[in-house]
Formats: structure tokens, C-alpha cells, sequence
């Protein structure tokens, strides 16, 4: 017998059925005419809806509706299911999962650590809210078992949280600013630490809240540091050596020393003047870069290279290297290689940068 | 004073993990059907015809996808026959029938992978037609899906040879055949239009 719950499903079936036989023998008996305009896409989705509703109804009957059977037994108490928020963790990890796929590994990796953390906190309730009917009891022998591993973790992710959001903030901040807001946000932490602790008896949700909102803050601005991306001292300069060389070995095998006066830059060679620099090419070679310009400074090598992407098309790559800021009276050792003669046309050009934006220039040969 | 009984206890839901399989078939079916009717949407805008939808140099491994058909259906029979020995309680067949079946998922993705890797086709192709993209999208939700019914038939037969099942109590096992059937009749379709009709 066809039972009530199949009924629909059913109906769904036929009511699409008779849709795509009308469309159908309207097209065999005037091709061309269609009454619905139904693709074959369209087409192919409502016959899946006709297998899954056939199905669904099919399953239906042969379950009975999943009508209980009456009985004169007395029937069983139904367990106690604690609410759990691990199937919404598991949903969201799976969507960031799919999400990662189309975007960045890193989210899919995110997604996937989330998913195995929500399933196994999900079997672990499931497992607890059957070792008895007292619901307190139950939630006791979750604590025992889950506790001593979600608190470190727990932990580990705040405190990681914090130390990756504010490395965020420092890092997208100039020397000074950085500097400003941390004796700001130092001071903040401090008096609203010596408010709360000043007043008797605050709640737990006084403090549970103002640590939330802190927390909040931190993720807001370290989402703006991550959006503004890494503070940068000169951003025409690609790139900073930053583990530029100070050993004894690199000093010593230096092709000249650049000398920056505020004025001009100098080429020395064992203190000898040199009326011009030549550089090899595809070679790695030092410089020592000495500041005497009276300010802070850095030394800037920009020259550039041909490049030839998959399609056969060539075109000029920019290739800058360059030593941090270092302070008047300093020297620091820059590893340079000018790309091979593949750009032979374009000079490379050694200048130096001062702190207040002015920039001494000199171009010279290459071999 | 109003006299009133004391309110029944709740009913338990009967078979409930077997319904919620069940939806998750009908979901199933209604993914790939929608999957396999954008395959054929966009193979009709390209000329409707295996040559202009086809890259030139890709040749699909025909028996290959045969064998994978031919494996999912004796996984289907398998996976019955692990209902059939639990309604007799025969624990040992079930788990030895759930453990087959795996066996044949593992020897699908197999089958798969060497389709992928006779293909040699990148995901993306460098002509802009979208046969790439549908060709793995279709075939990866499949593999998806099977690694899913691996993971049914593999804790199902643990949970089995632990004895959580009984002859009057297999709505675990008769899940797993039920996903795997699905799977059965989903590749059918997969096969019929990615393999077949190209």
C-alpha cells in the first residue's frame, strides 16, 4: 500500500514526468517547438529528481513511514542527547575545505585540521552521552577524557593567535609607529588590568568579556596589518638583503667599497680612487658599502633582466638588491650578480638612498 | 481540578541511520545528475559531437571504465551479502563481505587512477574548453564519494566483529549496502556519459 509520506514524493515524480513527456513529444512530433523550454541540461536534472523522488518514495513504503510499531510493551526512554555545536564546526570546515581547493592550499589544510578536530570531539560526545542517563554525569566523563587535551591546545591557539596578530601589526607599521602603539596598547592593558583588579568582586563575565573584546580588536587590526601587507623602508627596492654578509671572508673579497659622501659616491680599491666601477656579469661579487653621508642610508643595485614566459614572449624584469638602512659612520657588505648580457642594453645603476628620500646616483659599466 | 494522564514518553525514530543514508543517496543522485547535465550542456554548445569536444590528443581508457563498472556492481552484490549473513548472524561473513567491499572501492580508485594517468590531461586546458574541468569535477566528486562509502564499509565491519549488529538489528550494514548500491547506479551514469558517449 502506498503509505502517506511516499505520496509526495511520488506526486513529484509523475508531476515531472508529465512535464518532460509533453516537452518530449512536442519536440518528436514538431522538432524545434518546445512548450517549457527545457535544455538538456535541465532535462538530464529533472530525470535525476524523478530517480531521487522515486527513490525517496520507494524507501518510504518499504519503511512504512518510519511509523513506530504500536505496541503494548512499555516503550523505552529515549537517551539523553546532549546539544553539540561539532556538526556545525564539521559543516563550516568542510565548506572551508571546498573553498580551499578553488583558493589557497592553506585554507584547505585549515579546513581539514578543523574537520578531524570536530569529528573527534563529536565521537567522543557521542561515546560520553551514552555511558549513562544522567545527563551531569555524562558531561563529567566528557571533561575527564577531553579536557586535559583541548585546554593546551586551546591555549597553544590563543596564545599563538596573539603572537601571530600582533607580529601582523608590528610588521605592516614604520619603526616610529610601531613604537607609539605599543607603548599605547602597553599603557591600555596596564590601567584597564589595575581597573579591573582595583574593584571588588567582579564577575567572571566582566573579565571573560573584556578579554573578548580584546581579542576581537586584535584580530580586527591584525586582518587590516595582514590586508596592508609588510612595512616596507623603500618600496621601489625588491629586495632588502637583510642577511647581508659581515664575515671576515666577504670583507676581504670585496670587488671595491662604495663610499657615499652626502655629496657624491666614491669607488676604492685598496684605498686606491677608481675612476669607475666594472662588474661582472652572472657572478656573485661584493661590495662594501660605507655610509658617510651623515644620515641613515642604504646602498641600492637596480638593474634588470630578460625574461621569457611560456608563450615565447620576452619582456624586462626589474632586478633590485640592496643593503638595509645603516647609520652614518657604518659599513655593510652587499652580494651582488647582474643578470647575464641577456639585457645588455639596459645599464644597471648603483645609487644610494638616503633616509630623507634624496638619492645620489652613478652608472657604470658591466663586463 | 482537572485530571489528567502524564504525557507518553517520546517514540524512538526507527531506522533512522537508514533514512538519513537514504537522503544522502537522493542528495547524491541530484549532485551528479547535476553535474552530468552541465557535462552535457556544454558538450551540446561545443557541437554536440565527441570530436569537437574531445581534445585531439586525449584518449579515455575504455576498459578501464569498463572494469570499473563491472567492479561496483559485485561491490553492490557484496555489499548485500553483508546484510544477508547479518540477517542470519553471521558476523564473520559480514565483516568478510563489508571487507570485499572495500577492496573493490580500493580497486575503483585504482582504476581511476590509471585512467588519470594514461589521460595525462591537465586540469585546465590550454584551449579554453571546458572538458578538463568537467571531466576531473565529475570523476573527482565520484572518487570523493567512494572514498566516503570506504569509510562506511570499513567501520561498519569493526563495529560487526564488535557485535554492535544482530540479526534483528542491521540497519548499520543495510546503510552501507544501501550507499554502495547508490554508488553502483551513480557510475553507471558517469560511465555512460564521460565513457561511453564521450
Amino acid at each position: 500500500m502506498v503509505t502517506t509520506g511516499s505520496k509526495f514524493f511520488f506526486a513529484v515524480t509523475a508531476i515531472l514526468g508529465a512535464i518532460l513527456s509533453i516537452e518530449l513529444l512536442l519536440h518528436l512530433l514538431s522538432p524545434g517547438v518546445y512548450l517549457f523550454g527545457i535544455d538538456t541540461q535541465q532535462a538530464i536534472i529533472m530525470v535525476s529528481a524523478m530517480v531521487a523522488c522515486s527513490f525517496l518514495g520507494g524507501l518510504s513504503i518499504a519503511l512504512r513511514d518510519s511509523d513506530a510499531p504500536i505496541t503494548s510493551a512499555p516503550l523505552a526512554p529515549v537517551p539523553h542527547v546532549s546539544s553539540s555545536l561539532w556538526p556545525v564546526v564539521a559543516g563550516v570546515a568542510i565548506t572551508l575545505m571546498a573553498l580551499g581547493l578553488v583558493t589557497d592550499k592553506r585554507i584547505f589544510g585549515v579546513g581539514l585540521v578543523a574537520l578531524l578536530g570536530a569529528g573527534f570531539e563529536w565521537m567522543i560526545q557521542g561515546w560520553a552521552d551514552k555511558a549513562s542517563a544522567d545527563a551531569g554525569y555524562n558531561a563529567s566523563v566528557r571533561s575527564r577524557f577531553m579536557h586535559p587535551i583541548e585546554f593546551p591546545l586551546l591555549g597553544f591557539a590563543i596564545i599563538g593567535s596573539i603572537m601571530f596578530g600582533f607580529s601582523r601589526i608590528m610588521l605592516s607599521l614604520n619603526e616610529t609607529g610601531a613604537i607609539i602603539l605599543f607603548a599605547v596598547v602597553g599603557s591600555v592593558i596596564l590601567l584597564a588590568a589595575v581597573a579591573l583588579s582595583s574593584r571588588s568582586g567582579f564577575s567572571r563575565q566582566t573579565l571573560a568579556g573584556v578579554l573578548g573584546v580584546g581579542f576581537a580588536v586584535l584580530v580586527v587590526f591584525s586582518v587590516v596589518g595582514v590586508s596592508r601587507g609588510e612595512h616596507k623602508a623603500d618600496e621601489n627596492v625588491a629586495e632588502v638583503d637583510k642577511k647581508a654578509s659581515n664575515a671576515v671572508a666577504d670583507k676581504a673579497n670585496t670587488l671595491a667599497s662604495v663610499n657615499a659622501t652626502a655629496a657624491a659616491i666614491e669607488f676604492r680599491h685598496d684605498g686606491v680612487v677608481l675612476p669607475g666601477l666594472l662588474v661582472p656579469r652572472a657572478l656573485n661579487t661584493n661590495l662594501m658599502f660605507r655610509n658617510d653621508t651623515g644620515e641613515k642610508a642604504q646602498l641600492v643595485v637596480e638593474s634588470v633582466r630578460v625574461v621569457v614566459d611560456k608563450e615565447g614572449t620576452s619582456k624586462i624584469e626589474k632586478v633590485d638588491l640592496a643593503t638595509e638602512f645603516i647609520g652614518n659612520g657604518k659599513s655593510k657588505v652587499l652580494t651582488i650578480n647582474v643578470p647575464k648580457a641577456s639585457a645588455q642594453d639596459k645599464p644597471y645603476t648603483i645609487s644610494v638612498k638616503l633616509a630623507s628620500g634624496k638619492s645620489i646616483d652613478a652608472t657604470y659599466g658591466v663586463r | 481540578m482537572a485530571l489528567a494522564l502524564p504525557p507518553a514518553p517520546a517514540q524512538a525514530r526507527t531506522k533512522s541511520q537508514f533514512v538519513a543514508t537514504g537522503f544522502a543517496c537522493a542528495a547524491g543522485l541530484m549532485f551528479f545528475g547535476g553535474l552530468l547535465g552541465t557535462y552535457a550542456k556544454y558538450r551540446h554548445l561545443s557541437g554536440g559531437e565527441t570530436a569537437t569536444w574531445i581534445p585531439k590528443k586525449v584518449q579515455l581508457p575504455e576498459i578501464a571504465s569498463n572494469t570499473m563498472l563491472i567492479t561496483l556492481v559485485l561491490a553492490s552484490i557484496t555489499a548485500q551479502w553483508a546484510v544477508y549473513a547479518m540477517r542470519r548472524g553471521n558476523r564473520r561473513d559480514t565483516s568478510i563481505a563489508l571487507a570485499v567491499t572495500a577492496l573493490f572501492g580500493v580497486a575503483v580508485i585504482n582504476a581511476q587512477a590509471f585512467i588519470y594517468g594514461q589521460m595525462k590531461m591537465p586540469i585546465v586546458s590550454t584551449d579554453g574548453k571546458p572538458f578538463n574541468v568537467l571531466f576531473y569535477a565529475v570523476t573527482g566528486s565520484f572518487l570523493f564519494a567512494i572514498v566516503l562509502g570506504l569509510g562506511m564499509a570499513i567501520v561498519t565491519a569493526f563495529r560487526s566483529l564488535g557485535g554492535r549488529f544482530s540479526p534483528t538489528e542491521t540497519e548499520g550494514v543495510s546503510s552501507v549496502a544501501l550507499y554502495w548500491h547508490f554508488l553502483t547506479v551513480a557510475f553507471a551514469g558517469v560511465w555512460f556519459f564521460v565513457y561511453v558517449t564521450k
